[in-house]
């Protein structure tokens, strides 16, 4: 009630209690002081540019998890598309020899049409995404042995790269990428009825339905998008490497989900943003470089993050618990 | 001399000054309440009341701030629902919380284990399944006790949540506004066995929203308001004008007549509609100004008919006419392009859209119009949503609020207004007042008489009889899928649309 008195303590903790992003920000920027109290080589223009380009890659896939979650589906397949999406793009320009731009949108198409398969079973035969998507991200890994019989397709060359190792200035190019599509995902999200009307499905699909929304349609519409994306991530990771492997990419379910859940986005839906993927992706690769600058053994990294998993999700649930108790005194 | 000593009867259950404080609102404010053996006391109060605190505070799932619970005099602290249980004290809550995909006999014993008193200790199913049926016979209950709890109806989910409290030995018992989702039949049943426990001895609070209900059954009534506990009547100076002033704080009128008689064209006409198993051969016919009810017993098979009507479920034959025209509706989105409107029963389970805020669900179904590439236009969604806020007279605190902070009242004011932003022609409300205080079923029916005025035509689904009497032209009559006619509102009692249902 007394405003001069304890605002800033009031303002933080209803930015904290509103939104998860904020406090992850807020541990980023404590934990990055840190970081360059104790090592001189985390904050140097080389190392933000490792981080920053680190986390585009699989950050792309995490945008279109993002958008899965908010639906209250799941997509297991982000890594195995991914990944089947980089050896496409490998086996087009380095066998066939395909214009790059035309390959990128070959493979992207090649995306869209396995997250469309993912949408369309999971909503005409109302299965669960669990399942559908782990099934087919078997089938696509599957597809990948067989296109490389577990080798690597190297020999990507030519202006194409520039997408994984360019830099503007001083700035690498995929994050740019990666920023601009987050901002436009972000916009829909936020601003379009398709964006509304995810939020609405995520929440309760049959209210969402019974208000006109086409549900089934938008489901499909947003595995296609998920698809897409992550065999974009899967692009620009073969950009980089200038190669497609085997094993690229297929880390990415696990981390996508999680750079999303630290973000804030519900695991049951209706709740999540891009913003809070973006937070997400970059704190869990400053926890996995903050691992190689204090030379602390590589097989802590995932102890790290899966702490980090469990603190995100134990505040997101104090946040609901909070909110429901106020619901009971109403 | 005696007599007076029987009044001063220990009381089973007492309530001492009991405070509760939220971050935002009091919700109780040193309540003062006890309840006698053998005694039905009931809670009495608009939503917010306090009254779920209280039983809340009881049942141990809220800890007050300030007071103590004193059981038979002597003093006890309730921690959690598994004190309550173990001090004899179950309640029956709005909402079951049974598990569904169990048995009425695996429900009934939930929690409790009944296990073999010889090798191999397993679970002892024949004595599980015989006890059920005893307690269910006590009850007076006829019900195989190896039924999947989930394919039975409300009233009979609610004897097996009963009979679990029967089963855990409860010697207190809150019912929770427990005749909200049943028929007046069923109601009936449940009342007369309420009745029973406590000539059986046992102590029951009992929450209502209906007040004859409450006049008809209590032996003393508390009304609660703003969290404060106003007054405690005794049977015999109960009446409907004290227990809603006290409620209310005002007078108010009760159960007024809402109808006028309308001459428009016909907008709906439906014309031998079936789905095997739900409704079948149902026809009627709507005019333009209207509201026509249907109503019906739970399972008389109403909210499949509306629903279908609607496009959500698919009819199996028969002929819609919308406006004049022959429709084929086979979506929810057909329908309301068209200019149908539908508020759903279960106001939480498919009404509100629980991820939107208070502005986002009034204008999801008119969304795409206040689109302007590339973004919504939220200045004009803005003014949509005060709009209606004002005209509909929706109680809230921001319109950027969750919707779930609202009442049930005002949730279903916010739905109403989703309809009537969209400039729908025809709206299906089914259940529209169910679980909603007083005042607000009040403002409910006239905001329907004033829809219907503006030339908005109305279809109402209702388990109230009197409610589709006071507001309705025409009511079609439905039982176990049939239609069984319909009757002209000003001309017909709660029994005979029995009755004739029945017949």
């Amino acid at each position: 009630m007394d405003k001069n008195q304890n605002t800033l303590k009031t303002w933080l903790f209803r930015k904290v209690s509103k939104s998860t992003s904020f406090f992850i920000i807020l541990f980023i920027i404590l934990y990055g002081v840190m970081l360059t109290i104790v090592s001189s080589k985390f904050l140097t223009a080389y190392n933000i540019g490792i981080i920053v380009r680190q986390m585009s890659f699989f950050g792309i896939a995490a945008l279109g998890q993002t958008l899965v979650l908010i639906i209250a589906g799941i997509d297991l397949s982000v890594g195995s598309t991914a990944c089947l999406g980089g050896i496409f793009f490998a086996t087009l320009i380095v066998k066939m020899g395909v214009n790059p731009v035309l390959s990128i949108i070959l493979v992207m198409i090649m995306g869209a049409i396995i997250g469309y398969i993912n949408g369309t079973i999971i909503t005409r035969m109302k299965l669960s995404p669990f399942i559908v998507t782990l099934a087919v991200s078997e089938i696509c890994y599957g597809f990948v042995l067989v296109i490389t019989k577990g080798s690597t397709i190297s020999g990507i060359t030519g202006g194409i790269l520039f997408l994984g190792q360019g830099m503007l200035g001083v700035v690498p190019v995929p994050i740019l990428i990666f920023i601009l599509i987050a901002l436009i995902l972000a916009y829909i999200l936020k601003n379009t009825p398709f964006g509304r009307e995810l939020y609405a499905i995520g929440g309760n699909v049959v209210a969402a339905r019974l208000v006109g929304i086409k549900t089934n349609r938008n489901t499909r519409i947003v595995y296609l998008l998920s698809g897409a994306l992550a065999c974009f991530g899967g692009v620009l990771m073969a950009c980089r490497y200038n190669s497609g492997q085997p094993t690229i990419g297929k880390s990415w379910v696990m981390s996508s989900i999680t750079a999303a859940v630290i973000g804030g986005t519900s695991m049951s839906g209706g709740v999540g943003s891009m913003f809070g993927a973006v937070v997400g992706a970059f704190l869990m690769t400053v926890l996995s470089n903050s691992i190689v600058v204090l030379n602390v053994s590589q097989y802590w990294e995932q102890v790290m993050t899966g702490s980090v998993v469990l603190i995100a999700v134990a505040i997101d649930a104090f946040r609901s618990l909070s909110r429901n108790k106020v619901k009971i005194s109403k | 001399m005696w007599k007076e000593k029987e009044y001063m009867v220990l009381p089973k259950l007492e309530i001492k000054d009991v405070t509760k404080s939220f971050p935002s609102v009091k919700a109780l404010i040193d309540v003062n309440f006890d309840l006698r053996p053998g005694e039905i006391h009931s809670l009495v109060g608009e939503n917010g009341a306090g009254k779920s605190t209280l039983i809340n505070v009881i049942t141990g799932q809220i800890k007050p701030d300030k007071g103590e619970i004193l059981l038979d005099g002597e003093k006890v602290t309730i921690d959690a629902p598994d004190d309550a249980i173990a001090h004899g004290i179950a309640l029956v809550p709005q909402e079951l919380n049974l598990i569904p995909e169990l048995s009425a006999a695996e429900n009934i014993f939930l929690g409790v284990k009944k296990i073999k008193k010889s090798f191999p200790y397993s679970i002892d199913w024949k004595n599980i399944y015989s006890e059920a049926e005893k307690i269910l016979g006590t009850l007076g209950v006829n019900m195989d006790v190896k039924a999947i709890v989930g394919n039975m109806s409300v009233a009979n989910q609610q004897l097996v949540q009963i009979a679990r409290a029967i089963a855990l030995g409860a010697e207190i018992l809150i019912f929770d506004e427990p005749t909200a989702c049943l028929t007046l039949n069923e109601s009936k049943l449940l009342l007369n066995l309420i009745k029973q426990f406590r000539d059986e001895g046992k102590a029951i609070i009992f929450v209502s929203h209906h007040m004859d209900e409450v006049m008809e059954i209590s032996n003393r009534a508390s009304i609660m308001r703003d969290g404060e506990l106003i007054e405690t009547i005794k049977k015999g100076e109960f009446s409907l004008q004290r227990l809603i002033k006290g409620m209310v704080g005002k007078e108010v009128e009760q159960n007024q007549v809402l109808r006028r008689e309308t001459d428009g064209g016909s907008i709906l006409k439906v014309e031998g509609l079936t789905r095997e198993g739900e409704f079948h051969n149902i026809s009627f016919e709507v005019k333009k100004g209207e509201i026509f009810g249907i109503a019906g017993l739970i399972g008389a098979g109403r909210t499949e008919l509306v629903s279908s009507i609607f496009g959500d479920r698919k009819l199996e034959s028969g002929t819609i006419y919308f406006d004049g025209k022959l429709v084929k509706i086979s979506t929810p989105k057909q329908a309301i392009d068209m200019g149908i409107g539908y508020l759903p029963e279960e106001r939480r389970n498919y009404g509100i859209l629980p991820s939107l805020n208070i502005r986002e669900n009034l204008t999801i179904v008119r969304l795409k119009s206040l689109y302007r590439f590339p973004r919504i236009d939220t200045r004009m969604e803005s003014e949509l949503v005060d709009n209606y806020v004002k005209k509909i007279r929706i109680k809230l605190a921001s319109k950027e609020d969750s919707i779930t902070k609202l009442s049930g009242g005002n949730q279903q004011k916010v739905i109403l207004s989703r309809w009537l932003a969209v400039g729908s022609k025809l709206l299906i409300l089914d259940e529209p007042t169910r679980g909603i205080d007083v005042l607000a079923k009040e403002e409910i029916h006239q905001l329907m008489r004033e829809c219907a005025d503006n030339g908005l035509t109305v279809i109402v689904v209702s388990s109230e009889m009197e409610e589709l009497i006071n507001i309705c032209n025409r009511i079609l009559i439905m039982h176990e899928g049939e239609s069984k006619g319909i009757v002209n509102a000003s001309e017909i009692s709660p029994e005979r649309i029995l009755d004739i249902a029945l017949s």
